[in-house]
């Protein structure tokens, strides 16, 4: 090694390198100046940082591939239990404690609120984020945490900014916002921070406005993230709009599709569709875990066998990686009654090579010399995940969050020990959960919150 | 002088209710819910950030097993109309015959742990083979259990259309076995053991030994547990023989009642779930278990009918907090509806539900007079605080990890998150080695091809 490179050695653990049919490994991996260097036994070079991986699968760093930071701990608790509005979803019924939340917050109330989200969201095992900004003024806020805490990011900011009542100028507006965001910000530190176009969906997004999000993303190589085929109410705003056509559809007609289109949900579907996504190369977010709370089941496994990249996203509620596997893997064999597939290396796939796939990144997803140093590391020394017969089954099946004893982005440590670098969690825990309660308290007295008891 | 301890600080579930306050216990019985504390406090437990609950009961397990067979059979075909455990059920026979008791006891009791890590103080155990090891791991570690030995086993030696000679004598021995447990271990582990007998199922138990055995079990005011409609191999079986549905069966012949636990219900009908609600028989709920077969068991059908249901972790994944959410997301799912089974539901069915299937009066509650058994669940975590509704983020967002103390008679079991009284480094080297050990032997007899 190079004197002045700085080395990070993950030390005695399994690999898992996300290449096609390789067996995991016993080994060490060695990341040089940010770059995945070599992976071989007893590696015997000098170190800057030394990670203990002994009894520990090693994987490429996790992509959680739709969130919306923020959302999570102000209104978990409060849908679940709760009737779905009629061909609504399951935010609808948080829509106006989330709204009251961006009204009556301070920004450093909604600070905490986002820097506590992003905490669970890395404790989850997630190295790269991609994250849907809902409302207006928090993108600072986020760049920051990307900066500081140093996950790697893909952020967008949805547009229109509300999508309970969407105006045709506010999703032109926010168009041009998130170009502005783009340009100031797209690469930002050392390239750990991408932006992207974030249209909300086919029904809240004007012809007009979709058309000019397809033109501009082709014209500067940006991805276009949307949520599509979400709920039915979605699906009947498109088909009056589009003369009948499905979302799906709707969006192919207008030539929209693409290898640089990640969609999320994809649980309204109808024939036709898979072959359509298919083959536009577009990506499927999958959260399945998350639509399973509207006590439903999305599409998965048809999308796999239909030969559409599927990635993986917890969306607003628990961030755990692992969990989000688990669910979306177990989910997945009940829809079909079969339990040999999704299997659990479907799982660790979508929420890796598929993930960097989808954002067109030849240099993330795997564990191979040349790659980024991006890495996840999850204990199997637990007492429900010992002894590992099979690491991988082991990892999705029966591990979680409080498994996940190291993260790396660049070869840097975003997670160590289990705790979250560079904040005080204990800090944020407290004044998010003051902010928090201010405004349940808020919400009780203008009649949008009802207690539970 | 009496042995006092304080639960402060925390929020109490009153069974339908989060309120704040302490739970005092007193010689191993709650004797305050108010903080009428007393002067001289053995110890305090803080539960600051917590939900209080009475002590969790995981309904149905088979400790041994675990360790031994997690990543094995999942992503794999199922065996025709067959269980999942039926892929492996190889592994349990290489355990009873080539380990070391010495082993076996490792296994157990690194089952039990992580069943007291997921919450549980009461685990009802049907015990594959000799009952001494876990036993001997409720004495060491503290908790509360009920234990029953299953008969047959292994279960497939008495399947098929009819049961008689060798077949017959075997499941009878069973019998008479499990029923010896009952003066053997009557009044021990201070009265935290109790035993109930377990016939395994009714396509592997003869009519006349399944209505000798409840005929024993109720004249000692013991339970009977076992499973019913489990696999389509089962019901095929009971129809075969009898004309009838597992459930109808059962009944036909005086079985069911409310002293019955019966395990999963997964292949059943309306007709059969009627017939549980009018016999009273209590039905263990296994959500997150079937599920790996890629089936759903009925769950809200039988809440909406009055039966009595109980959850439970079985062989697998024994995090009964984390249980909480699996089962109550399927059975959302099963039915299509976001508003039941809800929050209340589901810890109902780790507490007053199997309380009232095993019996106790004293368990299952927080109140004056119960035993001493609770479980404190953080709701501080980056995944589950804050809380608005305590229930709610208890089931939908807790998981072991959360689970922050737990008392049986007032003593702690699990302290810090971590279980009382284990060399958990020592422990799970033993496992370990006894795991691969029983990997090996099956290798080598071509049972499984298992990577070493």
């Amino acid at each position: 090694m190079k004197g002045s490179s700085k080395v990070t050695v993950v030390r005695g653990g399994t690999i898992w390198s996300g290449v096609p049919r390789q067996a995991p490994v016993v080994a060490d991996l060695v990341i040089e100046d940010g770059i995945i260097a070599a992976i071989e036994p007893d590696f015997t070079g000098g170190a800057d940082l030394e990670l203990d991986a002994t009894s520990a699968l090693v994987l490429p760093g996790l992509f959680n591939s739709h969130l919306h930071p923020g959302g999570s701990p102000l209104i978990r608790g409060i849908a679940e239990d709760m009737e779905l509005p009629p061909n609504g979803a399951f935010f609808h019924n948080t829509a106006a404690v989330l709204g009251l939340g961006r009204t009556e917050l301070s920004l450093e109330e909604y600070q905490s609120l986002i820097e506590w989200d992003c905490v669970a969201m890395l404790a989850g095992g997630a190295t790269t984020l991609t994250v849907e900004l809902l409302g207006v003024g928090y993108e600072q806020i986020w760049i920051d945490l990307v900066g500081r805490l140093g996950f790697r990011c893909n952020l967008g900011l949805t547009y229109p900014h509300n999508i309970i009542k969407p105006t045709p100028e506010e999703a032109a507006a926010g168009l041009r916002d998130g170009i502005a965001l783009a340009d100031e910000h797209n690469g930002k530190f050392g390239d750990r921070l991408r932006v992207q176009l974030s249209p909300h969906g086919p029904d809240t997004v004007t012809d007009e406005v979709l058309r000019e999000t397809r033109r501009t993303a082709t014209e500067r190589g940006l991805n276009v993230h949307l949520h599509l085929a979400q709920h039915m109410g979605e699906v009947k705003t498109v088909q009056d709009r589009s003369g009948g056509l499905g979302p799906v559809a709707y969006l192919e007609r207008m030539g929209f599709l693409g290898h640089d289109v990640v969609a999320t949900h994809g649980t309204y579907i109808e024939s036709g569709d898979i072959a359509r996504l298919a083959s536009s190369r577009a990506t499927i977010v999958y959260c399945g875990y998350r639509k399973a709370k509207e006590a439903l089941m999305t599409p998965f496994t048809e999308y796999l066998e239909g030969g559409v990249n599927v990635v993986l996203g917890t969306d607003t509620f628990s961030h755990n990686m692992i969990e989000d596997m688990k669910f979306g893997a177990i989910l997945g064999k009940i829809r079909h009654g079969r339990i040999s597939r999704p299997t659990a290396l479907d799982m660790v796939t979508c929420a890796t090579v598929n993930a960097a796939r989808a954002m067109r990144r030849d240099d993330l997803g795997q564990l191979v010399p040349g790659h980024r140093g991006d890495v996840t590391i999850i204990s199997l020394a637990g007492p429900f995940n010992t002894p590992a017969a099979e690491p991988i089954k082991s990892l999705v099946y029966y591990s979680t969050a409080s498994d996940v004893r190291h993260t790396l982005v660049d070869g840097q440590p975003v997670v160590l020990d289990g705790k979250v670098c560079n904040i005080d969690a204990s800090d944020i825990q407290r004044r998010a959960t003051a902010a928090v309660t201010r405004l349940w308290e808020l919400a009780q007295d203008k009649g949008v919150l009802a207690p539970t008891w | 002088m009496s042995e006092v301890t304080v639960v402060r600080g925390g929020l109490v579930w009153t069974g339908s209710d989060a309120v704040p306050g302490d739970v005092v216990i007193t010689d191993g019985v709650i004797t305050s819910l108010t903080g009428d504390t007393p002067a001289d406090v053995t110890r305090t437990i803080d539960a600051a950030d917590s939900l209080v609950l009475p002590g969790l009961i995981n309904s149905h397990v088979h400790p041994g097993g675990s360790p031994l067979l997690r990543g094995i059979a999942e992503d794999n075909p199922m065996p025709g109309p067959g269980a999942l455990y039926h892929n492996t059920v190889d592994f349990r026979l290489i355990t009873w015959e080539h380990l070391r008791p010495d082993e076996i006891e490792s296994l157990v009791a690194w089952e039990a742990v992580q069943m007291l890590l997921g919450g549980a103080t009461t685990i009802i155990s049907e015990q594959v083979g000799d009952i001494d090891p876990w036993v001997s791991v409720a004495s060491r570690l503290g908790f509360r259990t009920d234990v029953g030995r299953i008969y047959p086993y292994p279960p497939h030696i008495a399947n098929g259309a009819e049961i008689s000679g060798k077949s017959y004598d075997a499941v009878l021995e069973g019998m008479q076995a499990g029923f010896e447990l009952f003066e053997r271990f009557e009044g021990a582990l201070d009265g935290r053991l109790t035993l109930h007998l377990a016939p395994h199922a009714p396509n592997t138990v003869p009519t006349q030994i399944l209505i000798e055995s409840a005929e024993l079990a109720r004249k000692r005011n013991a339970r009977l547990h076992l499973h019913i409609s489990q696999h389509p191999s089962e019901n095929q079986t009971v129809r075969s023989r009898t004309g009838l549905s597992p459930v109808r069966y059962l009944d036909d012949i005086g079985f069911l009642g409310s002293d019955v636990l019966a395990t999963h219900l997964t292949y059943t009908d309306a007709r059969d779930w009627d017939v549980l609600a009018r016999t009273g028989t209590n039905v263990v709920h296994c959500g997150s278990r079937k599920a790996r077969e890629a089936v759903t068991s009925p769950f809200l059908e039988l809440l909406d009918r009055g039966v009595n249901v109980c959850l439970a972790t079985e062989t697998y994944s024994h995090d009964l907090v984390d249980e909480l959410k699996w089962s109550a997301l399927l059975a959302k799912l099963r039915a299509a509806r976001v508003d039941r089974p809800d929050a209340k539901d589901m810890i109902a069915a780790v507490t007053i539900a199997p309380a009232l299937a095993l019996g106790r009066s004293d368990l299952g509650v927080l109140r004056a007079g119960a035993r001493g058994d609770v479980t404190v669940v953080g709701l501080d975590g980056p995944f589950n605080s804050p809380a608005f509704d305590a229930a709610r983020n208890l089931v939908y967002y807790s998981r072991a990890s959360n689970v922050r103390h737990s008392l049986v008679d007032g003593l702690p079991v699990v302290a810090d998150g971590e279980v009382a009284g284990v060399d958990m480094a020592q422990l799970r080297h033993e496992v370990r080695a006894a795991c691969r050990r029983v990997w090996q032997i099956a290798n080598d007899l071509g049972h499984v091809e298992w990577r070493a």
